[in-house]
């Protein structure tokens, strides 16, 4: 590959792999359960009820049965396989997050294109004290960045560092 | 045009009562189709209650006038000191306020209903969230324009007195961005009608056999149920009987549908792109097309994020190109959001690309990743998945040789667009460009400045996790472009420089 072009070396520039990443809290995990649960007992029920009732053929539940215990299982190895990827790291000018299992993405997004930051809370979060903290970018919303599964310090630090630094941007400008 | 004073609440012009009433009522309309088909379910329904339904049809359409009247009667808006200020509402009353930094566009325009009435819309479009945009459905002519240079004029005083306390260089920049007023715009470039039908004919002909299919089957349905309700005929039976002898009907009907979707396809881009102009106006350009409606866009400089060529073998000949171009805005742009520009040749598509990033485009070289050829799997499986689902209806529908010919010559056609798509897309970059190329038997060239990137993500699925591929995905502020499969250590590399160069540039993104 001839890089005659650029007046960089490509191998030269700072590797985003290179940096260490911190994993969210542990308690997310169990919030992360929860979810799961209460998506799918209801759905569960459902095709258990269908065998009760004469009028719907017990195929149909049988193969209900089938489709949502496979996509159970899948969510299952989503929730224990991708916890430990859930990562996050800080470098001088960008946010690096890490997630998924199934779908792994890494996304970078530089201070200085967050329009503003969000701290939020759900009421399951507030259960487990956790927040999870956003980063609007300007454009579509697939290009915020989401982190879940915060305490309250990390998330409000993350925010500070945030902060400071689309500031510090502005007033070098 | 000094004499209008903006600072009084006023309202529409008197026609636009019209025009928001119709406008209404054919929403409503479109909103309740389905009650169309009621009739064909129950029987005797207009013998049985016919005056009553029409009764309440009246009544619908006298309640709708009311409340357009007073829609009307409730949409003031004027121009204070600091802002343009809107109510609006008939139950729930709103007020906007858009201060004179954050307009960003206005638009006029005129579709057919408001050429009859002879009024034109107006529309202030803001960077900002999307919901403070502004749409007045119904101005006089004169009095929009007028309303126009205003606001562009206070806009402009803002900004030279905001600038005049900082730097200034960027104060010429900053009076370039606002436009100056009608007198300066210069002609850059006027599509005639020869070239509008070559832009026609080099269209995609399958958007019109599209258009055609879908009413084809809108009024199969409709006549199968108009005709089974009066008469004891199976219309489906019929047809399907008959078909496998008449191999040639068939071949005649798609020859038909092909010729008529051709036309249909440059009429309607006749229609559209007719007397397309671009004014340059000093920095920005000003876009008007339309029969019709006739539609007024703003390209400007700094709101510019992708930068779309495309070309097709048809164009190639005529040498012509369409450059679609996106702007910012708080969602992900529609293809009909973007603005098009078609039937330039390769001079006018320089002479805007430079003038819109300051570069000379024929000057561009780019250093190229490409898409992996295991990116053609993804394309088959989507393609296979397609044509199971086709088999399936084709098994229930009508199972004969000439289904199952025609379902794998579509299948083989299928793998070899996916062939082509494969080998198109790449990616190119250098100082200061992005180029992603993509298309199968077109080609489109999507341009994007590296300082004008959001976010950049890798992006993997299972698969790609273990044969060491990656998508990358661009993130503008007008919706993300994706590269698929890339090698890992090249879209790694990719993403490292990128972001570098989004950090390092001092320039912000608008």
């Amino acid at each position: 590959m001839s890089f005659q072009n650029l007046a960089l070396d490509l191998k030269d520039l700072p590797d985003f792999k290179t940096v260490k990443l911190e994993a969210v809290q542990k308690r997310y995990k169990k919030l992360l359960w929860l979810n799961v649960i209460a998506l799918f007992v209801p759905l569960f029920t459902l095709p258990i009820f269908g065998f009760l009732f004469d009028e719907i053929p017990s195929w149909i539940s049988v193969l209900f049965l089938c489709l949502l215990s496979v996509i159970f299982i899948l969510r299952v190895i989503e929730v224990e396989k991708g916890f430990p990827i859930r990562k996050f790291g800080i470098r001088q000018y960008d946010m690096i997050y890490q997630s998924g299992f199934f779908h792994y993405t890494e996304t970078v997004v530089p201070y200085n294109r967050i329009q503003h930051v969000e701290i939020k809370q759900g009421p399951l979060s507030r259960l487990f004290t956790l927040y999870s903290l956003r980063l609007y970018t300007a454009g579509a919303s697939s290009g915020d960045l989401i982190i879940d599964g915060l305490d309250k310090s990390t998330a409000q630090k993350l925010k500070a560092k945030v902060l400071d630094k689309t500031t510090e941007v502005n007033v070098t400008d | 045009m000094s004499q209008i004073d903006f600072s009084v609440p006023r309202l529409q012009s008197f026609n636009g009562i019209f025009l928001i009433f119709f406008t209404d009522l054919a929403k409503r309309i479109r909103q309740n189709i389905y009650i169309l088909a009621v009739p064909f379910f129950k029987n005797n329904v207009f013998r049985d209650y016919g005056t009553y339904i029409y009764i309440g049809l009246g009544l619908l359409v006298i309640l709708q006038f009311v409340f357009s009247y007073l829609s009307y009667k409730k949409f003031k808006f004027s121009i204070q000191e600091d802002a343009f200020h809107l109510d609006h509402g008939v139950i729930k009353l709103s007020h906007v306020e858009i201060p004179f930094e954050r307009i960003q566009n206005i638009n006029l325009q005129q579709n057919i209903l408001q050429q009859v009435l002879n009024v034109v819309g107006f529309e202030i479009e803001t960077a900002g969230e999307g919901t403070a945009e502004i749409k007045i459905k119904a101005l006089d002519k004169e009095f929009a324009t007028a309303l126009k240079s205003k606001l562009i004029e206070e806009k402009k005083k803002l900004e030279v007195s905001e600038d005049s306390q900082t730097k200034t260089h960027e104060l010429d920049e900053a009076k370039n961005e606002v436009g100056t007023p009608a007198e300066e715009e210069s002609l850059l470039f006027k599509l005639d009608f020869k070239t509008l039908i070559k832009v026609g004919i080099s269209s995609n002909l399958f958007r019109g056999v599209g258009l055609l299919m879908a009413f084809f089957a809108y009024l199969y349905n409709f006549l199968r149920d108009f005709v089974t309700q009066f008469y004891d005929f199976n219309l489906e039976e019929d047809v399907k009987d008959r078909i496998p002898e008449t191999i040639t009907f068939i071949s005649f009907l798609i020859l038909g549908v092909l010729v008529i979707g051709f036309l249909i396809t440059i009429m309607t881009t006749v229609l559209k792109y007719f007397d397309l102009r671009i004014l340059k106006n000093q920095q920005n350009y000003e876009v008007e097309y339309g029969l019709f409606k006739r539609v007024n866009k703003v390209i400007k400089k700094t709101k510019t994020q992708i930068f779309e060529i495309r070309t097709n073998p048809v164009k190639n000949v005529f040498k012509i190109r369409s450059v679609y171009v996106s702007q910012a805005s708080s969602h992900q742009l529609t293809e009909k959001q973007k603005i098009g520009l078609v039937g330039l040749s390769l001079k006018n598509v320089n002479l805007l690309f430079s003038s819109l990033f300051q570069i000379d485009f024929e000057d561009l070289k780019y250093d190229y990743f490409k898409s992996q050829n295991r990116l053609f799997f993804r394309y088959f499986y989507r393609s296979l998945f397609l044509m199971l689902g086709l088999f399936v209806a084709a098994y229930f529908l009508f199972f004969n040789w000439i289904s199952i010919s025609v379902l794998i010559l579509i299948f083989l056609l299928l793998i070899y667009v996916s062939v082509l798509k494969v080998r198109k897309s790449n990616i190119g970059f250098n100082d200061d460009l992005v180029s992603i190329r993509k298309g199968s038997i077109d080609t489109k060239f999507k341009m994007i400045e590296i300082y004008k990137l959001q976010s950049v993500r890798l992006s993997r699925n299972i698969f790609q996790q273990f044969n060491d591929h990656a998508d990358v995905v661009l993130e503008t502020a007008s919706g993300s472009v994706t590269v698929e499969y890339l090698k890992l250590n090249e879209a790694r590399d990719l993403l490292n420089y990128l972001i570098y160069k989004i950090e390092s540039v001092d320039k912000d993104w608008i």
